[in-house]
């Protein structure tokens, strides 16, 4: 009975606050990136396909939300429509033509997670990405006209700052480890840097735990 | 089929019990080769004899008369006034009767060798059966006096108790918190696979024991019953006294400390004695429920 009245004084005690299932739970993701890439030129905007690995980490302040930021690596190509270069000292060549991108893009955002055991989920996020677009590589035929030297067009380095959107869908395999999939939409700003939108899909598995700050 | 001999079985038992019954104020305190013979006022009653033993009459009152039908094949001798010792002479001595005649009974002995030894009685006592039923209703309501004394005493003991426990428990928190009072966060927090999550919330100093709180959330579609709470320094259990309350509708059954219902919440107190032995250590809360399933692992739990 004594003990019981002290319980009872420590329960009295206690902190409002409840547990929370996400609440302080840290997460590192791998993911597996690919989807249609819209490049700008200074021309044109051309189309094609990129692919890339990514890394995120993220802390959940409620059971609704994580914050996270993401570090993605892409590669692609894009094709263009045909259009004339004039590289100094040789003649002017024309056709269809191609420029790799190589891009590095650091974001941070925030995912709405509203499951359990099955989570779909919600993320926007905002940042910027070093672009490099390589010398086009243009289509004659029977032959390509590759490189700055031939083309008159050298690679360039843009800044780019973007904007994410992605849904998914995720599963909790156990107390350590998920799963999921999502769909996404990656807009550079207008006006900032050449044209850049992806449209992606990600696989991606991610290690949960409770860190101690 | 079972059924039906289980049945038999059980009214041949009432049979039995019956016939017991019936015959119990006749034989009563049966032992061995003695027994007790309840009389009315008079009777026959067999007595199985041997020449081995020397059996033993006692009789309620003074014996006024005594007649035997044998005295050459039987040896009667009187032990004071209340008594007899009768024994058989003769291994094939025939039945013969003793009549026994006292202020109170009047009772014919019916004498008989018994070819085993074993069922030769060596002590026969005859009571009134009267007085004996007069004596236990008295005693019976003695012992139904005595009890309804000390169940008023047990009750007036309770009564008190009552009335100083709080007294003393309000005492011994009043003594603790002069000594020591602290209240200090915990941070720990772990989930199982189940979508279980415990987390210590903080631990409350009260003289030389500490009163950790946990909180469960269940998000598991299944109610999560709290079964055990361990908190463990190394492999040795320092958990004392829990107390554990929920939202849930369902009460607790045997063996369970609380349940917290799917999408629930539940808190609860865990005691540890003697906590300043513990301060600076990593000590670990384990909750499971029965036969330690789903159990939750909180480690890292460290009392400053």
């Amino acid at each position: 009975m004594i003990r019981a009245d002290l319980c009872a004084f420590a329960i009295a005690t206690a902190a409002a606050g409840t547990a929370h299932a996400d609440r302080r739970e840290a997460s590192l993701h791998a993911h597996a990136v690919g989807g249609a890439l819209t490049l700008g030129d200074a021309r044109r905007d051309g189309t094609g396909l990129a692919s890339g690995i990514a890394a995120r980490a993220s802390y959940a302040t409620s059971n609704a939300f994580q914050y996270d930021a993401q570090l993605t690596l892409l590669a692609g190509r894009a094709s263009f429509a045909r259009a004339s270069f004039m590289p100094a000292g040789r003649p002017p060549v024309s056709g269809s033509f191609t420029r790799s991108a190589q891009a590095s893009r650091l974001d941070a955002g925030a995912t709405l997670r509203l499951g359990v055991q099955w989570i779909p989920t919600l993320r926007v996020a905002a940042g910027a990405q070093l672009v490099r677009r390589g010398a086009p590589t243009v289509d004659l035929g029977a032959a390509t006209a590759d490189g700055e030297e031939a083309t008159g067009v050298a690679a360039t380095l843009d800044l780019n700052l973007v904007g994410i959107a992605t849904v998914g869908l995720d599963y909790r395999v156990n107390r350590r480890l998920i799963v999921g999939a999502a769909a996404g939409v990656v807009q550079a700003v207008p006006g900032v840097g050449p044209t850049w939108r992806t449209l992606d899909v990600t696989l991606h598995a991610a290690y949960y735990w409770y860190p101690r700050w | 089929m079972h059924a039906r001999r289980g049945r038999h079985a059980a009214l041949q038992f009432m049979i039995l019990a019956a016939f017991a019954l019936v015959a119990a104020p006749a034989l009563a305190q049966d032992s061995g080769q003695a027994k007790t013979i309840l009389v009315d006022e008079g009777g026959s009653y067999e007595v199985l004899v041997h020449p081995d033993f020397v059996t033993i009459l006692y009789l309620p009152d003074k014996l006024e008369k005594a007649l035997g039908s044998d005295t050459t094949s039987y040896e009667v001798k009187p032990i004071g006034s209340t008594s007899l010792a009768i024994r058989p002479l003769k291994a094939d001595a025939k039945p013969a009767n003793l009549a026994l005649a006292t202020a109170s009974i009047k009772v014919s002995v019916v004498l008989r060798v018994s070819q085993s030894r074993d069922a030769a009685m060596t002590q026969v006592t005859f009571k009134r059966a009267d007085v004996e039923a007069e004596l236990e209703r008295r005693i019976a309501e003695k012992v139904k006096a005595r009890t309804a004394e000390l169940e008023a005493r047990v009750a007036a003991m309770q009564q008190q108790m009552d009335a100083e426990l709080p007294k003393l428990a309000d005492g011994l928190i009043a003594a603790r918190i002069l000594q020591r009072r602290d209240l200090r966060k915990l941070d720990a927090i772990e989930r199982n696979d189940a979508n279980v999550v415990v987390e210590t919330k903080d631990v409350l100093f009260l003289g030389d024991d500490a009163f950790i709180t946990f909180d469960i959330e269940n998000r598991n579609k299944a109610p999560y019953r709290l079964a055990t709470v361990a908190m463990l320094d190394g492999t040795r259990d320092t958990a004392g006294v829990v107390r554990f309350t929920s939202d849930a509708a369902e009460t607790a059954g045997a063996g369970v400390i609380g349940v917290v219902r799917p999408g629930g919440h539940g808190k609860g107190v865990v005691v540890v004695r003697r906590a300043a032995d513990l301060v600076g250590k990593r000590l670990t809360l384990v909750v499971a429920e029965p036969g330690g399933k789903s159990k939750v692992v909180v480690d890292r739990i460290v009392l400053r």
